[in-house]
């Protein structure tokens, strides 16, 4: 409650600083206010996904609110308070009820644009609007991909459109700072009567120096993007399922390695490759990334394809797949971290508002109850549906 | 008869090539210096991917509100796109936090109101309306 307050009283702090002596009027045209929201329902069958449970639940929500305001005709202040609810996930107890998203001043000279403060991080289609459910045929971007955290970066970012001639162009930003690494892990079943517990990990990781190009092609629609960076990964609060992978040798070398190994950071990087056809009638996309640390390295990817056959109707079908490779000592291990197929139906009930029904089978050791990585897949499905609406 | 059902439809290809000519007209601030504006340059403009005229001035668009049938005649003719469309670029420009979309007005005599009052503003209303002396049309070339 007391961080609520905080995050009120501050936002109110901060307008009051913006607005100048000015008629209402011209303070009025000055500040802009959006939103957006994500209302869902959720089943899963036995084994629970992304805090979708066996038993029904409506507390899965998105919300955020925009504020930005017209410092001059170059220069823009933007907060974004954000809330979600995930059920039964550990995240929803460990997630302020109101939540800074972004808060950052934009700067534009020329065809340059600057920010800084906490600023969304220009990664891959989806990952400054993965929460918009307006904008996204499921209830979130895929999430193989788009994990928790590595959303916003704590630095400055710099962008440039570059026209390249005959409607060909560039959109490319650079970055610098530091971003969240949030993992949400299912530790073994001895911790919760229910066979999980699980743990919430906030690791930081340093010094990320990194960029996305976008290649804007004369196919209105149709785009194609690089990106990537290196960074120094924290080692303390590394742990839960790097920790589970890391340590799949004796135990007692495990608990040496990962005393050891809380000290300092690590490097890593993450790179990832894109494209994004989205036409009038049918939209394609497809991602590949791999992030890697000194001995752990996750790859993942989706392909997602949407069809609207009728003006308000579409249909959409998804494909997820990540992996996992560890080495160590006792040698490589590889397993299949998750496998995801979905399929949705998008119903707009209105310009701004829109309904959607959908359904998962996964399999893999990505659900909310601790699957041995080290053993045999799992098996799962969940259904959401949901209203999203922005304006 | 085939002569005549041939030119009748001609007549009326004509008579449509000339209403969608004439659906909507662009208006600018009277003491603005240009006089034509390109397709591209305009599309730009009113997607805030370019900030100024090709005189110079710094750019203000203004759209008319969701829903204006001229508001589709514009995107179409414009933009080569739906209204939809444009609006769904909108939203991802608005929650990646890039920008935001100009300003709407409700009706043709706000946008000339707008458009005669603000320097730089730049503007399209439907093609009968009445203009005043605050505003002058721009002729749009390909």
């Amino acid at each position: 409650m007391h961080s609520v307050f905080r995050v009120v009283a501050s936002t109110f702090l901060v307008a009051a600083i913006c607005l100048q002596p000015e008629s209402a009027d011209a303070q009025s045209e000055r500040l802009q206010v959006h939103g957006f929201l994500s209302q869902g329902m959720g089943q899963s069958g036995d084994l629970g996904v992304a805090g979708v449970g066996p038993e029904a639940t409506w507390d899965y929500r998105t919300a955020a609110l925009q504020f930005g305001y017209q410092i001059s005709d170059t220069e823009r202040f933007v907060l974004q308070l954000g809330h979600r609810r995930l059920a039964h996930s550990p995240l929803s107890d460990a997630l302020d009820d109101v939540f800074v998203d972004w808060g950052f001043v934009q700067s534009r000279y020329g065809s340059v644009t600057f920010r800084a403060g906490k600023v969304p991080m220009p990664r891959g289609i989806f990952n400054e609007t993965r929460d918009v459910g307006t904008l996204l045929p499921f209830y979130r971007a895929p999430l193989s991909f788009y994990t928790e955290g590595i959303e916003t970066i704590d630095g400055i970012t710099s962008g440039r459109m570059i026209s390249l001639g005959d409607s060909w162009q560039l959109d490319a930003t650079a970055f610098l700072g530091s971003w969240s690494f949030v993992q949400v892990q299912a530790e073994q079943a001895e911790h919760d009567e229910h066979g999980a517990s699980s743990l919430v990990t906030d690791t930081r990781a340093q010094r990320a120096l990194g960029g996305q190009v976008w290649l804007e092609t004369p196919i209105y629609g149709l785009r194609f993007g690089f990106g990537g960076q290196r960074f120094a990964m924290e080692n303390e609060g590394l742990t839960g399922f790097f920790g589970a992978v890391h340590g799949h040798g004796e135990e007692e070398g495990a608990e040496e390695e990962e005393e050891e190994a809380e000290e300092g950071t690590q490097p890593g990087s993450l790179w990832q490759a894109s494209l994004d056809g989205n036409f009038d009638r049918f939209t394609v996309r497809g991602e590949y990334q791999v992030f890697a640390l000194e001995e752990i390295t996750y790859y993942a990817g989706y392909g997602q394809v949407g069809f609207r056959f009728a003006d308000r109707l579409s249909a959409h079908v998804q494909a997820e797949l990540s992996r996992v490779r560890a080495a160590d000592e006792d040698g490589d291990l590889e397993f299949k971290h998750t496998r995801d197929l979905a399929a949705a139906l998008n119903f707009k009930l209105s310009p701004a508002m829109l309904l959607k029904i959908e359904g998962h089978l996964q399999n893999g050791h990505a659900f909310d109850t601790y699957i041995d990585p080290t053993g045999p897949s799992a098996s799962g499905k969940y259904f959401i549906t949901s209203i999203a609406v922005a304006f | 008869m085939k002569r005549i059902i041939l030119t009748v439809a001609a007549l009326g290809l004509f008579a449509a090539q000339r209403l969608e000519a004439q659906e909507f007209q662009v208006v600018v601030n009277a003491g603005a210096s240009l006089t034509e504006i390109s397709r591209g340059d305009l599309s730009k403009i009113f997607q805030k991917k370019k900030n100024k005229l090709p005189s110079g001035e710094s750019a203000n668009p203004v759209d008319l509100g969701t829903g204006a049938a001229v508001r589709e005649s514009f995107s179409q003719a414009v933009h080569g796109r739906s209204a939809n469309q444009i609006a769904a670029y909108w939203q991802q420009q608005i929650f990646s936090g890039r920008g935001v979309p100009p300003e709407e007005k409700a009706s043709d005599d706000e946008v000339i109101a707008y458009v005669s009052s603000t320097p730089g503003a730049i503007g399209y209303v439907s093609a009968g309306a009445s203009l005043g002396s605050g505003v002058k049309t721009l002729e749009v070339s390909d």
